[in-house]
């Protein structure tokens, strides 16, 4: 059993006080909804006092900012006294220290909602706001649950393991129904995160009034669409996984919150798109589209709620994990292993490709704008390596090109990572947001999401892969392009097709190479279903032509001269003798040839670019 | 995995050679962060001036006005006897435009002319700006009331300019503000009375107007030359003519928005 230590009656008022603190918090995602809806966050202008006093006129827009503000204030409070309770009463060190966690997310929460105000609604500190707030609710309806009668009637082993899932999990790898809940709390909360985009992104429209930010409205819509796919995957998984009521009723529940959250956007866009010909917000307006908001924090937290039960429910899965001996790694090789996650060399040329889509679309070079578009992608690249290596650490370990990297040797535990690459991620997008502009933040956004959530799954599920990859694979030079603020005009465009097409001939040579490691792994690439290599060859030769077609582009849309074209075409003509030979040959050594002269083939081609600039 | 270090090593050290190269360019360029000192006047022979009227039209259906709903504060809506409509599209007489901006966009280049003195008056008042939409000269004051039994807050939402919000209780001081950079055009929200809106043109010179209810708008004492005239409405976007204007002439422009 749980705690003995605890009486019965306080161990229930503790429980009762939590719960509380997870429905206050939930008037207060309603309340900050309601102040975004109403356009009411800066109708009160300083902070942290309102019009110099504690109670201002309740009037107009203040009466939504100043409710939010004192709601905050309760709940802060709330959280103050749960965290002491905890702290003092709660034998479980895991628990006291998400009590702790909680109150450092309030305060934290309230920082950000001052600056918010006196540097009159930054986007990026909204949406910054908006998604901790979604953290700081998740924290308390964990802590309510974890203090309840029902979560403490299990073994003290199976609850100790389920929470080490929370914080410092062991990872969930072996358990179906927990691992896809686990993948729809994560998707969940990065569409979150769009949303709180759209809405922000949205709001800061000037003499037009509110607009829609095109870009962020279509990932939050593909967005959508991943999160029906997991969430009812997770829900059907859940459900067959157990005989229990209770995790049908909560696999149940999750499905009709992701119906009503599916309508609720549905009628928000309608509300939203009506908005250039708004006079003033309208309250059917606010209270959809806040409707919206407390919707999807609810399926983010029932999502959750059912990854730690379904963990603690499955006995199976503990006494594996518990007789399963880790090895721990001291704390140096620890940051070196946490420097090794994030691919520091392909981050690196990452970041050389958004630093010469600077110097390609600038007349004269801003080294400003270049350290931090170059800071910004290092951040945003390293995260989605950490996350790209979490989410295949199984792979990884069947191969041997990647069975010794952090994940799948064991040197760093798989949550931490998780939590370390949204870090990354997150404060990637909001770097480049702040110190370069929307565009290229949303770029970068965008570049992560698709190669996380579209080409790493789609590596075990076919071949196209390679397609979808290349996407993001040519992404970080229009990044470079837009943070000078020229347009993404067909030069940049150019530029990209470039990127693009080398990724065929470069990575066909790779996964060739490797194949026989690659099929370990589960992934589907095509050398692996084309023994022969026949189609592999074609499509190295037909992506090769391709390139070494656009290659010439440069010089008639005005972004090279013709001593550029020159090189172009006899740097064109060796890569094509290598192409057309691996094609052919479709040999190892033809392979690691067509490999080699692929990397040196494309920095050869910027530095052209580059000494030949228009 | 492949080897890496070729790419890198190539990269790097293109990289270090084009930044050289950049560096080297960044130099010559020098991008006023600061807005220049106003200069003296540029001298100009009151004799020459010449004058610019017209008018600015509507063609087509009305935009229908929205109705207001002033209920979040019973101060504002206590002050109106029935109910508050907006009509972003105001069209009077003989089909004239009201409260277009009509300013000088191009021609002045090169002159400075001085700061007028007088305060430009924008008041809060039945929880509407009024005027909605004013100028003022790079400079100049603007002087804001709130003569309002409530609260207002003023947060003017500019590009160009510097941003503030502050508050304004009933019978507080006026605000006086100014704004150091041209800025066509800026908007004025209220973010206690989310309907309040007004835009303020900020030009670097004296030569702009704002259409009277007849659409009529006339610009006086212009230095004899070519200029590119630019007619901004709120809702209806800009339009722009060029003209010429010799010694002493008064030319009238007609300027036309639609539906």
């Amino acid at each position: 059993m749980g705690s003995d230590a605890l009486p019965k009656t306080e161990r229930r008022a503790l429980h009762r006080f939590a719960v509380a603190a997870a429905c206050a918090t939930l008037v207060l995602i309603v309340a900050g909804g309601l102040v975004t809806s109403n356009d009411a966050g800066l109708s009160v202008p300083d902070w942290p006092l309102s019009y110099n006093s504690l109670m201002p006129p309740m009037v107009g827009g203040i009466v939504f900012e100043h409710t939010h503000r004192m709601i905050a204030a309760t709940v802060g409070l709330m959280a103050v006294v749960l965290a002491l309770w905890l702290w003092r009463r709660d034998e479980r060190r895991a628990i006291r220290r998400l009590g702790a966690f909680a109150v450092a997310a309030v305060m934290a929460q309230a920082i950000l909602g001052g600056i918010t105000v006196l540097f009159f609604l930054p986007p990026a500190v909204s949406i910054f706001h908006a998604s901790l707030a979604q953290i700081f609710f998740c924290t308390t309806v964990v802590l309510a649950l974890v203090t309840s009668p029902l979560w403490r009637a299990g073994s003290d082993n199976a609850e100790r393991m389920s929470l080490k899932v929370l914080l410092f999990p062991e990872g969930i790898s072996g358990n179906r129904e927990a691992s896809a809940a686990a993948a729809a709390v994560a998707v969940i909360f990065f569409q979150l995160l769009l949303g709180s985009a759209v809405r922000h992104l949205g709001m800061v429209g000037g003499s037009k009034g509110v607009q829609l930010v095109v870009p962020v409205l279509l990932a939050h819509l593909a967005g959508a669409a991943a999160v029906t796919i997991l969430v009812i995957r997770a829900a059907v998984r859940l459900a067959k996984a157990s005989s229990d009521g209770h995790m049908q009723r909560l696999a149940a529940l999750m499905l009709g919150l992701l119906g009503s959250q599916l309508f609720l956007g549905w009628r928000a866009y309608l509300v939203r798109a009506s908005g250039p010909n708004w006079s003033q917000p309208f309250w059917s307006g606010a209270v959809i589209t806040t409707a919206h908001v407390a919707v999807g924090a609810i399926l983010l937290a029932v999502t959750l709620l059912a990854v730690l039960q379904s963990v603690k429910t499955n006995r199976q899965f503990h006494q594996d994990r518990l007789s399963s001996p880790r090895d721990r790694a001291s704390l140096r090789n620890k940051a070196a292993a946490y420097l090794e996650l994030t691919k520091p060399r392909v981050t690196l040329l990452v970041v050389l490709t958004a630093a010469a889509g600077v110097y390609l679309a600038s007349a004269s070079v801003n080294a400003a704008v270049l350290v931090h578009v170059m800071a910004g992608t290092a951040l945003l690249s390293g995260g989605t390596a950490v996350l790209n290596e979490f989410l295949e650490r199984d792979a990884d370990a069947r191969m041997r090109r990647t069975e010794r990297r952090p994940l799948p040797s064991g040197r760093i535990d798989p949550a931490p990572a998780m939590i370390y690459g949204m870090v990354l991620i997150f404060s990637g997008t909001a770097y480049l947001a702040a110190f370069t502009n929307l565009l290229t933040a949303v770029i970068g956004c965008l570049t992560s999401i698709i190669y996380l959530f579209i080409y790493t799954p789609l590596k075990t599920r076919t071949s196209l892969c390679t397609f979808v990859g290349a996407f993001p694979g040519a992404a970080p030079a229009l990044m470079g392009w837009s943070a000078v603020g020229a347009g993404l005009d067909e030069r940049a465009w150019v530029l990209f097709l470039i990127l693009f097409l080398w990724q065929f001939p470069h990575f066909l040579a790779i996964s060739w190479l490797y194949r026989e490691d690659y099929a370990r792994g589960g992934f589907i690439m095509l050398p692996l279903i084309d023994n022969e290599g026949k189609k592999t060859g074609r499509r190295i030769m037909v992506f090769t032509f391709s390139m070494v077609g656009a290659s010439v582009l440069p010089s008639l849309v005005g972004l090279a001269g013709s001593l550029y074209l020159i090189g172009a075409l006899l740097l064109g003509m060796v890569f094509m003798k290598y192409g057309v030979s691996a094609a052919m040959l479709r040999t190892q050594i033809s392979a690691r040839h067509l490999l080699r002269i692929s990397v040196i083939y494309l920095p050869l081609l910027l530095t052209l670019m580059m000494v030949d600039k228009r | 995995m492949f080897n890496y270090r070729n790419l890198l090593s190539a990269l790097v050290f293109v990289f270090i050679a084009a930044c050289g190269g950049g560096a080297r360019e960044e130099s010559a360029e020098t991008p006023p962060e600061q807005p220049s000192q106003p200069a003296a006047a540029t001298p100009m022979d009151a004799a020459q001036a010449a004058t610019l009227s017209g008018k600015v039209s509507f063609t087509g259906p009305a935009p229908k006005g929205v109705r207001l709903r002033m209920d979040q504060d019973a101060a504002c809506a206590k002050q109106h006897s029935g109910p508050v409509m907006l009509q972003e599209v105001r069209v009077g007489e003989a089909g004239g435009l009201q409260d277009v901006f009509v300013w000088v966009k191009e021609g002045l280049q090169g002159k400075s002319f001085e700061t007028p003195r007088e305060e430009v008056v924008l008041d809060q008042k039945a929880c509407i700006y009024e005027p909605r939409v004013v100028g003022l000269v790079t400079g100049q004051n603007v002087k804001i009331l709130n003569s309002d039994p409530t609260t207002h807050n003023v947060h003017p939402l500019p590009k160009q300019n510097r941003e503030w919000n502050q508050s304004q209780p009933p019978n507080a001081a006026p605000l006086v503000k100014t704004f150091a950079r041209e800025e066509i055009m800026i908007p004025v929200k209220c973010n206690v009375h989310p309907w309040m809106k007004s835009y303020i043109g900020v030009v670097s010179h004296p030569f702009f107007a704002v259409t009277r209810t007849d659409g009529t708008f006339e610009i006086k004492g212009l230095p004899p030359g070519e200029y590119t005239i630019q007619a901004w409405h709120e809702k209806l976007g800009t339009v722009e003519q060029k003209v010429t204007l010799g010694a002493q002439e008064t030319k009238s422009l007609e300027f036309t928005f639609s539906g």
